[in-house]
């Protein structure tokens, strides 16, 4: 009875040794792994589908408005957040808040990228066909770019991590800041990667990165690298204006109202849908009380500057579709004495955090005035003219009364700001016009800019992470 | 491994089959508590052949005339033998020798203990109002430092054993109820407590190997004694208040701050008088309440010769001080033990519970819903409500009123918890038992949101958000363990071995629905959007060798080895299992012969011990390299799911490895009435499991490495003394304190800086760097008031001639230079008072409640103390000038906000009266009692905010007293009753 037992007891200790190895191999229940991901096309596909996702974060909702309108003289800072009052007045610290995220969630976003483009180029699963694998790279490329872009124009130059990052050691992560044309110059190589592998159109009218956007975004980069190259501007500008299926809607608010979106002057946007997990939040923190439910101050309030341009021009088309104005409001705003308030209006639905408006980040309009700059600094004036009428005549302006080169590019970048007001590119368009630093002191003296503060400080904590970065001077 | 366990058991085979035949046997017990007495030795007249009793005070012997008994502590026993069982007691001379100390999987005497133990008595625990088990441990253990970081009821604690050991893989002690290790000791009921060991060593704890590098807390239960049944019945009642309030300024001086800060700015004042002449708010009114407490608890408990029982109900209610928060538990227990035959027993013990919690928004502030912070920074020329019901607004920023922020949201949290286990002890041979136990620990947890859709902007803005998440965990384990236990001649030997396998699943689900219609049905079905359904689950298993060997040489000299083989599923396949022993020796001096003539002394001994332990709390798959799913995008109106890479691999993740040794001494003298434990002790732990911050450009917040090296050392003195010893009148006295210096000795380089207690707008206010202490404080040195602009100057420490962050330092260490307890029991006649006081001495506080009470920059009302703000040129002051936004950025992280955290706190006293006998007997009661209690109710310190005791991190490790925001400590009075049927 007794050897029983211990023949029992021991034939427990050693069966439980034996099983040990596989007791203790655990898999993640919830996510996926290095392991068992990339394997089938729809892991390519919801790669990718993440990398568009970063369009929805909040630096695509959010702080891209406050970088491309509110630092510029479009905006003011409004709401109640000390960060971008600093970015308002030129007083940024490495500590600010958006300066950090924004830096944060434009990696993530290139992280998501490299991702894709690092495994789905060795997939062999027989689901994903060779067209569509070039399809996912070449999208994934162009949404790199896009980052990089961003990253650039807010910082110079910053690490190129072209790789998604496998590991933690030191050699790997902690990369310098590269030159400001190696940053384009690897932007236009995704982009020109890109062009050759994405579609000029998707099945049923998605709004995938296209053709034409590539083209539309190696227009910009062409335009705002350090020499700006403008025979490439012309060809990919050139590129997008003949091919027909982009056209200008027939009224400028069309762009706006809500009811055309990705109309046929869209050439990327990035998608909403009300109501759902996949709603914009964004016109929440600037559009008025009434549109919102709420009583706090909102942010991005448009600049006496800029409706004083808007008069100034007699521009009343795009003035109405742009600002709409509000009074009796629960705060008062010493910038508006009046009383009568202004608020962004190209988002125009709050829908309680959760609207269904998309935003456009390139459209034809764009496209058309990069146009007409490439060929106004190559001596086109006639082809520049036109161009810029065609933009005028849709918001019942008269033709331009630009003369010469100097007047015209003046004349161009007025209508730049007019025609793209609030869709977050001032900021970069003034920083390459090289007129900023005299714009901003012009409007408040108190800024104080200089060339320094054209750029963004390295977030601190990104400074205190990486040994090998250098701060812009100034900070 | 296998091979190990093969021999081993042939060893413990050959062994018992040569045992001799029996003769005489029984039980040895205490004559008090009827106890078993565990190592008494026992030897046969005539022929001098002895024996030790087991640990269930059993013993067995060839027969003889007559036995002598003796066991330190105890009066020599000699007895004729007269039958074949007897069932003996002896009398106690020194209790506290003889005490059972339970260790990790078994038992020792108290003068067998080798390791560093501290026991804590769960005797009393009914008549304080405390809501957790570690509220117990408060000030009663060396080397134990228990902070009870926020005021809420019911709330966590963190326990800090000899110091902090590792900077993200958690620092809490291993708590093991009855045997059972587990999660938290929530839903546990303190007065179902018996006894709390603290195992502090590496000696004591390695048999708990990868889980003990914070040390162990073993929590014993209640249990019924044979022949003696009882029913208990306590309930008390109470009130607690916030212990103090913080200055802020009326609605005059308010509206002066605002309007300087506006004018200093370059902008026009905000505020006129006149149109605020109503109201003069103060806030702290009118969230602070006078909130009721009560306890109630019945037990029964008794045996007879073969079972024994324990079961309580209890139910236990602590309002907050904060209106609508609160704390609800109860519970059930039922131990219970039987004897089936002479060598099987058979019991289990089970606890259920249930725990709510009504949660109110702290720790933020009132830009975020704050509660304290809004109370502290919303204007006092509002009212609370507006005409038509929602709640006002600071008319400057419309940030919402506290009062909106307690009553607006409804946040329950709803806890179930089972944790127990059932055993069954086999006696195979005369000295070798088997145990196998099967123990789980479940839990199913639920969190319900609402905002009310109209009363707030935000509830208007979504019609008002409904949130239900629900979380629950089923972990199983089985024990098997043998113990053969022999004695001979003078040698003792005690030798265990087992193998336990552990087991969890974790599985949560979340939704969100926005869009109700009123604020009357709050569950999601109402809400007319559903925003957000998900669930998600995780696992984890753990399959452990255990072992020990205890050897005893005539008294005087103790060697226990201990080895613990862990292997984790959260390990890669390389790094899986790890190793942890530990050995100590005892050497008790006072049994030698030439310390017989030394009268004075009556028992002492030497211990030293040194061993390993291991931390593998990260996330069940840090080593893999993951993919997050949820990063879902539309096209075409049509939402397609994303998958985005959310963590770095490392497949070579492996155990955080604690060392460590200790030296002590147990010293008893004046005839057993003086007790001194002091102990030294140094833990060196390497390859920490840190979460080591990544350049954001790789996309990654962080990685997770095994890095660096921690160093805690220091000493501990506990002493217990019998003041006075008469019939009617006992005093004693506990008194214990310790030293405990923490050291980052490396995290990658001298260069490598890790940041953390970030504080809103003002950056990080902690220093994680090689050389310093966990949590050292870190900013800018403040050189006091310009008195020219009102601006403050800050010390410019690299004399660069610019103030950047280059020029912060280390400003402050939130961890104390010792930490005390002074415990009093007085009984006189039917009296008894029991006083303990707690101090902690030589820590910093970062009171960060002041950053947004003095900063001045925005349209929050400030504290009493900016009255003293500097106004105009010339003027000389601490407090800088009002300005808004701030440009120089006076309120930045500095020493002007770092201040002395040390604290003498009364932290509990009780007064008991107990019915004199003849009333009791009257009455047909075994005892009766009545008592009043205060809790925290007096305290001595410099610190300026609500308490000092305070973290707004919790049990973080990095960041630690920081006060922001945080739930103020509550002083507790409390009165009730106690019938022992």
């Amino acid at each position: 009875m007794n050897k029983l037992i211990y023949i029992s007891g021991l034939t427990l200790v050693l069966f439980a040794g034996g099983c040990a190895k596989e007791f203790l191999d655990r898999e993640p229940i919830s996510e996926l792994t290095e392991g068992n991901f990339f394997k089938t096309r729809a892991d390519a596909e919801a790669a990718l589908v993440a990398a568009y996702d970063a369009l929805q974060s909040e630096y695509y909702i959010f702080d891209r408005f406050i970088n491309g309108d509110v630092i510029a003289d479009n905006c003011y800072a409004g709401g109640d957040n000390p960060n971008n009052f600093q970015l308002d007045e030129f007083k940024v610290t490495p500590i600010n808040q958006n300066v950090e995220r924004d830096w944060r969630y434009l990696y993530e976003g290139i992280s998501r990228a490299s991702a894709v483009l690092d495994n789905v180029a060795n997939m062999t699963s027989s689901d994903l066909s060779e067209a569509r694998k070039q399809e996912i790279l070449g999208e994934a490329a162009a949404l790199r770019a896009m980052h990089y872009f961003q990253l650039v124009n807010l910082w110079g130059g910053v690490p190129l991590v072209l790789k998604k990052v496998n590991s933690t050691d030191p050699r790997e992560v902690n990369l310098p800041r590269a030159s400001v044309q190696e940053v384009y110059n690897a932007i236009i190589t995704d982009l020109e990667f890109a062009l050759s592998r994405v579609s000029a159109s998707y099945p049923q009218g998605e709004q995938r990165i296209t053709i034409a956007a590539v083209h539309a975004m190696l227009a910009k980069a062409f335009a705002h690298q350090p020499t700006p190259n403008w025979s490439q501007v012309l060809v990919h500008t050139t590129a997008i204006t003949d091919n027909l299926t982009y056209q200008l809607t027939n009224t400028f608010d069309q762009l706006w109202d809500g009811q055309n979106e990705n109309s046929r002057e869209s050439i990327f946007e990035v998608q909403y849908i009300g109501g759902t997990n996949e709603a914009n939040w964004g016109p929440q923190l600037w559009l008025p009380p009434n549109l919102t439910g709420d009583n706090w101050r909102k942010f991005n309030t448009p600049s006496n500057n800029l409706i004083a341009a808007f008069d100034a021009a007699g521009d009343v088309v795009r003035k109405n579709s742009s600002i709409t104005f509000r009074s009796n409001l629960p705060w008062s705003d010493p910038k508006f004495p009046s009383g009568s308030i202004p608020f962004p209006f190209k988002q125009r639905l709050a829908n309680g955090w959760s609207s269904p408006n998309n935003f456009i980040l390139l459209r034809l309009a764009d496209v058309i005035l990069l146009q007409a700059e490439a060929k106004n600094e190559q001596n086109d004036l006639d082809g520049a003219r036109t161009d810029l009428n065609s933009i005028r005549t849709r918001v019942n302006l008269p033709a331009t009364n630009a003369s010469n080169k100097d007047e015209m590019r003046d004349a161009i970048m007025l209508e730049r700001r007019l025609e793209l007001a609030f869709e977050g590119h001032r900021w970069f368009d003034l920083k390459r016009s090289g007129k900023a630093v005299a714009a901003m002191n012009a409007i408040n003296s108190n800024y104080q800019v200089d060339e320094n503060k054209l750029l963004w400080p390295i977030p601190q904590t990104e400074m205190d992470r990486n040994p090998n970065l250098v701060q812009n001077s100034g900070y | 491994m296998k091979l190990f366990f093969t021999l081993f058991l042939t060893l413990l085979i050959y062994a018992t089959l040569s045992a001799q035949q029996v003769n005489v046997s029984g039980t040895v017990s205490d004559a008090q508590t009827n106890e078993p007495l565990i190592g008494v030795a026992i030897t046969v007249l005539p022929g001098k052949i002895g024996t030790v009793t087991d640990i269930n005070g059993n013993f067995s012997l060839p027969t003889g005339d007559s036995l002598v008994l003796r066991y330190v502590g105890y009066a020599e026993l000699r007895m004729a033998i007269t039958r074949r069982n007897l069932r003996l007691q002896m009398e106690p001379t020194a209790a506290e020798l003889t005490e059972v100390v339970v260790i990790g999987y078994g038992s020792q005497s108290r003068r067998d203990v080798t390791g560093s133990v501290v026991s804590v008595s769960g005797k009393d625990l009914e008549k304080k109002p405390i809501t957790r088990i570690e509220n117990a441990l408060q000030g009663q253990a060396a080397g134990v430092q228990v902070t009870q970081y926020s005021g809420k009821p019911g709330n966590t604690m963190s326990i800090r054993v000899r110091g902090a050991t590792s900077l993200s893989a958690g620092n809490e002690p291993l708590y093991v109820v009855d045997g059972v290790p587990i999660l938290n000791t929530e839903g546990l009921n303190p007065a179902d407590i018996s006894s709390i060991e603290v195992l502090k060593d590496a000696s004591a704890s390695a048999i708990y190997g990868a889980r003990a590098a914070n040390g162990v807390v073993l929590i014993t239960t209640k249990r019924g004694t044979a022949g003696r049944s009882t029913i208990s019945f306590a309930s008390s009642a109470g009130i607690s208040q916030v212990t103090r309030q913080l200055d802020m300024l009326n609605t005059a001086d308010y509206i002066a701050l605002i309007n300087e800060s506006y004018t200093n700015s370059g902008q026009q004042p905000r505020l006129n008088p006149e149109d605020y002449t109503v109201y003069n708010t103060n806030w702290q009114d009118e969230i602070y309440r006078d909130a009721a407490t009560s306890n109630h608890q019945l037990s029964a408990q008794g045996g007879s010769e073969n079972s024994r029982y324990f079961l309580s109900i209890n139910r236990q209610n602590q309002d907050g001080i904060v209106r609508e928060s609160g704390y609800k538990r109860t519970g059930v227990r039922f131990n219970f033990s039987s004897d089936l035959r002479k060598n099987i027993a058979v019991g289990s013990n089970f606890n259920l519970s249930n725990v709510r919690f009504a949660a109110v928004p702290d720790n933020s502030r009132v830009n975020q819903g704050g509660v304290i912070l809004g109370a502290l920074s919303s204007p006092p020329l509002i009212g609370i409500y507006n005409e038509d019901g929602t709640y006002t607004t600071n008319p400057l920023q419309s940030w919402e009123n506290p009062v909106a922020n307690i009553e607006a949201p409804i946040d329950n949290v709803n806890t179930n918890r089972v944790v127990g286990n059932v055993f069954l002890d086999l006696g195979l041979l005369k000295n070798l038992k088997f145990k196998t136990s099967f123990g789980i620990e479940a839990y199913n947890n639920k969190n319900d949101y609402f905002l009310d859709p109209f009363r707030t902007q935000f509830g208007r803005s979504l019609q008002g958000i409904g949130t239900v998440s629900t979380n629950q965990e089923l972990i199983w384990l089985s024990e098997n363990t043998l113990t053969y236990q022999r004695q001979f001649k003078q040698h003792h030997i005690t030798v265990l071995g087992g193998v336990t396998a552990q087991e969890s699943r974790y599985e949560g689900t979340f939704a969100r629905a926005e869009g109700f219609p009123n604020g009357t049905v709050t569950s999601l079905n109402a809400g007319s959007r559903k925003i957000e359904a998900s669930s998600f689950a995780s696992q984890w298993a753990l399959f452990s060798y255990l072992g020990r060997a205890s050897y005893k040489f005539n008294e005087k000299y103790l060697v226990d080895v201990n080895f613990r083989a862990d292997g984790s599923s959260r390990f890669g396949a390389n790094h899986r299992y790890s190793y942890f022993p530990s050995a100590s020796v005892g050497w008790r001096i006072s049994e030698e012969g030439f310390m017989r003539g030394v009268k004075a002394i009556n028992d002492m001994k030497l211990r030293v011990s040194v061993g390993t332990n291991g931390n593998q709390n990260i996330g069940d798959f840090a080593s893999y390299g993951l993919y997050a799913t949820g990063s879902n995008y539309n096209l075409n109106g049509v939402i397609l799911p994303g998958t985005r890479p959310s963590s770095i691999g490392n497949a070579d993740l492996r155990w955080e490895t604690t060392s460590q040794w200790n030296a002590g001494i147990d010293l008893t003298i004046a005839d057993y009435r003086l007790n001194f434990t002091a102990d030294i002790y140094q833990k060196n732990t390497r390859d920490l499991l840190i979460n080591v911050d990544l350049p954001q450009s790789t996309g990654f917040s962080s990685g997770i490495q095994n890095l660096g090296a921690i160093r805690n050392s220091g000493v501990e003195l506990a002493v217990r003394s019998k003041n006075v010893i008469r019939p009617k009148f006992n005093w004693s006295t506990n008194f214990n304190i310790s030293a405990n210096r923490n050291e980052v000795e490396n995290i990658g380089g001298p260069d490598k800086i890790i940041f953390a207690g970030n504080i809103p707008e003002s950056g990080f206010s902690v220093i994680v760097q090689e050389g310093l202490p966990l949590g050292a404080f870190y900013g800018f040195v403040n050189q006091g008031v310009n008195p020219e602009n009102g601006d403050l100057v800050f010390a410019d420490l690299n004399a660069d001639g610019v103030v950047n962050d280059d020029d912060r330092r280390v400003i402050g260490d939130p961890n104390p230079d010792f930490i005390a307890g002074f415990g009093n029991n007085i009984s006189w006649g039917n009296f008894e008072l029991d006083v303990l006081f707690q101090a902690v001495y030589g820590n910093d506080v970062l009171n960060a409640t002041r950053i947004e009470t003095e900063a001045m920059n925005s349209v929050k009302n400030g504290s009493a103390e900016t009255l003293t703000r500097w106004r105009n040129p010339g003027d000389i002051t601490r407090m800088p000038r009002a300005v808004f936004g701030d440009p120089n950025r006076n309120a930045r992280i500095s020493d002007r906000f770092i201040e002395d955290g040390s604290y003498l706190r009364l932290r509990n006293i009780t007064l008991t009266y107990n019915l004199p006998a003849v009333a009791q007997k009257r009455m047909r009661l075994q005892q009766a009692a009545l008592f009043v209690s205060g809790q925290n109710i007096w305290t001595l310190t410099n610190y300026s905010g609500y308490d000092p005791e305070v973290n707004r991190d919790g049990g973080s490790s990095t960041s630690q007293g920081i006060d922001y925001g945080t739930y103020p400590q509550a002083r507790l009075f409390t009165g009730g009753i106690r019938f022992d049927f």
